[in-house]
C-alpha cells in the first residue's frame, strides 16, 4: 500500500528510511507525559500573557470604529467600550479555563477564541502587527487536542496527542520558514531588476537606517552596524539561512535546540537593532523548542553538523574521508 | 460500586479491536494535521494577492523582503499645527513623540501609504477612511492641520542628520473634509 503524500515528505525531510526501531513505544510514553506538561505550561503563559495585557483594554477602548479587522466588526453594534470590555474579558476567562483545566477541549476553545478576538481588535488599528499570531495560531491548533480525562490512553491515542502537538510546533516554524522565503524571493526579484539584493554587504545596514527614519525611532546598536558594515552582513545571512530553514529543524531533531536559540537570539538582536519586540513568539519559542519531547537528550556536534541544511551532506563526506 | 469514569477518549464507531478502522482513523486526523500546514502555507502565501496583503490571521510572513534602494521615495506625515500650536519648521509626524509614541509610529506609516495611495489613485473615499483611521486613533486630542508629503531621501545619510527632499502633496485640516 502506498504512503500518504505527508508520510512521504515527513520521511524525505527526517532523512528517515527505515520504520522506528525498539524502544519506541517507550519513548512514545516519555514524549507524551512531557508534551502534556508543555501543554498545560503553554496555557500558564497565555494566563500570564491575558493579564499582563490587561492595561490595554482601555487603549482599545479609546480605538475608532473605522478600520476594524473582520473578526471583531461586530463592534460596531456595541461600540467600543463594550467590545473592549467583552473581548478582555473573554480573553481573561478563556485563558484561566484553559489553564486550570488544558485537557477540557471547552476549555481550550475557549482560550483560542478569547486570544482570536482580543488580539483581532487590538490589531485595529492602522497595521495589523504580528507580535501576538504565533499564539493565535498555536492556540486555534491546540484545540484538537484530543480531551485527556481520567483512565489512560491507547498508544494511537497518545500518537494523536503528540501529533497535534507536533503539527502546532510545526506551524510555528513553517511562519519562519516564510519569512526567510519572502527574502530569498525578493533577492531574487531585486538581481533581476540589478538592484542591491538581501545577499549584498551593505543590505542590513539599509534595512536599519530606513527602518529607524521611518519610524523616528533610535537605537544606538542599530547606528553601530550601519556604520559597520562587515558586522552587519554576516547577521544577515546568518538571519536567511536561520529563517529559511526553520522548518527544516522540526524534522531533525538534533537541530531543534540549536535552531530555537538562533530564533531567540534572532529576535532579541531584532529588538536592539530596529527596534521590533516579539516578546510573545520568544516565550513560544523557549518553552516548545528548548524542552521539547522531539529532541534527543544528548546530541553530538558532529549529528548536528551532519543535519545542517545545504552544508550538512558536505560536512558528511568530509568526516568519512580517511 | 464505584462511579462510572468518563472515558478519555470517546468509545464511538465500531470495536476497538477493529485495527482497520482504527487505522483509517488515526490516518484521516494525521492527513487533516498536515493539510493545515499546508493550508498555512497556500494561505499565506495567497494574502499576497488581496489588498493589503493581509487576512487576519493569515499571513505570508514576508517581512522586510526587499532591500530599500539607495534612494527611496515615500509618502510621509508634517505636523503643522497641533492643539493650538504652530511648528515653524513643520514636524514629521512619526517623529514627535507627545502624539505618537515608538509602538505607534510603524501603524503610522501604514496609515501614510493608505492615505498617499488614496490621493496618488484619486480615491477619495481611501482618503476619507484613511484619515479617519489617523485623525481618529492618533489626532483625537485637537484642532490643527497636517500635511501629506513625499520624501526622497538616502537612508543611511538621512540617518546621519543629511539632506531629504520634502514635497507636500496635500494639507488637510483635522475633522473637516
Amino acid at each position: 500500500m502506498s504512503k500518504p503524500w505527508w508520510q512521504t515528505i515527513r520521511r524525505r525531510l527526517a532523512r528517515q528510511t527505515q520504520p522506528a526501531g525498539a524502544g519506541t513505544w517507550a519513548r512514545q510514553t516519555r514524549a507524551y507525559t512531557q508534551v502534556r506538561v508543555l501543554v498545560q505550561a503553554y496555557y500558564a503563559g497565555l494566563l500570564y500573557l491575558a493579564f499582563a495585557g490587561l492595561p490595554s483594554w482601555a487603549e482599545m477602548a479609546g480605538f475608532s470604529e473605522t478600520g476594524l479587522l473582520w473578526p471583531v466588526a461586530w463592534a460596531h453594534q456595541t461600540g467600543m467600550l463594550m467590545a473592549a470590555a467583552l473581548v478582555t474579558a473573554l480573553h481573561l476567562l478563556g485563558a484561566l479555563a484553559a489553564a486550570i483545566a488544558p485537557g477540557r477541549r471547552w476549555c481550550r476553545a475557549l482560550a483560542a477564541l478569547g486570544l482570536f478576538q482580543f488580539t483581532a481588535l487590538g490589531y485595529s488599528v492602522g497595521k495589523i502587527g504580528h507580535g501576538s499570531h504565533l499564539w493565535v495560531l498555536t492556540s486555534l491548533v491546540l484545540v484538537f487536542l484530543p480531551d485527556t480525562g481520567v483512565t489512560t490512553p491507547g498508544r494511537r491515542q497518545r500518537q494523536d496527542f503528540l501529533n497535534v502537538f507536533w503539527t502546532a510546533h510545526a506551524l510555528v516554524l513553517l511562519t519562519y520558514t516564510m519569512s526567510g522565503l519572502g527574502k530569498v524571493a525578493g533577492a531574487l526579484y531585486q538581481a533581476s531588476r540589478g538592484e542591491i539584493t538581501a545577499f549584498q554587504p551593505q543590505a542590513m545596514a539599509l534595512h536599519i537606517a530606513d527602518r529607524l527614519t521611518e519610524t523616528g525611532t533610535q537605537s544606538p546598536v542599530g547606528l553601530w552596524l550601519v556604520d559597520h558594515i562587515w558586522a552587519s552582513w554576516p547577521l544577515m545571512l546568518g538571519t536567511i539561512y536561520l529563517q529559511f530553514f526553520a522548518f527544516w529543524a522540526i524534522f531533525r531533531p538534533n537541530l531543534l535546540r540549536a535552531w530555537t536559540i538562533g530564533l531567540i537570539l534572532f529576535h532579541l538582536v531584532t529588538y536592539w537593532v530596529l527596534p521590533i519586540r516579539f516578546a510573545p513568539p520568544v516565550l513560544l519559542l523557549a518553552m516548545w523548542g528548548l524542552a521539547s519531547p522531539f529532541a534527543p537528550e544528548k546530541i553530538s556536534l558532529r549529528a548536528m553538523l551532519a543535519d545542517l541544511p545545504l552544508v550538512g551532506s558536505m560536512f558528511l563526506l568530509v568526516a568519512k574521508k580517511p | 460500586m464505584p462511579p462510572s469514569k468518563r472515558p478519555s477518549f470517546p468509545q464511538t464507531g465500531p470495536p476497538t479491536h477493529d485495527v482497520g478502522w482504527l487505522r483509517r482513523r488515526y490516518l484521516r486526523r494525521q492527513g487533516w494535521l498536515a493539510t493545515v500546514l499546508v493550508l498555512q502555507l497556500l494561505g499565506g502565501l495567497g494574502t499576497l494577492l488581496v489588498s493589503g496583503q493581509e487576512v487576519f490571521p493569515l499571513y505570508s510572513w514576508f517581512l522586510f523582503p526587499l532591500t530599500p534602494g539607495a534612494w527611496q521615495v515615500k509618502p510621509g506625515l508634517l505636523l503643522l499645527e497641533y492643539q493650538g500650536h504652530h511648528h515653524e519648521t513643520p514636524l514629521p509626524l512619526e517623529s514627535d513623540r507627545e502624539v505618537i509614541s515608538a509602538a505607534q509610529a510603524p501603524a503610522l506609516v501604514r496609515l501614510a501609504q493608505n492615505l498617499a495611495q488614496g490621493v496618488a489613485s484619486g480615491n477619495e473615499a481611501a482618503v476619507r477612511v484613511a484619515r479617519l483611521e489617523l485623525e481618529g486613533n492618533f489626532l483625537n486630542h485637537g484642532a490643527g492641520r497636517y500635511a501629506l508629503v513625499e520624501v526622497t531621501y538616502n537612508p543611511i545619510e538621512r540617518l546621519h542628520g543629511g539632506p531629504q527632499q520634502t514635497r507636500i502633496l496635500r494639507e488637510f485640516k483635522i475633522g473637516e473634509p
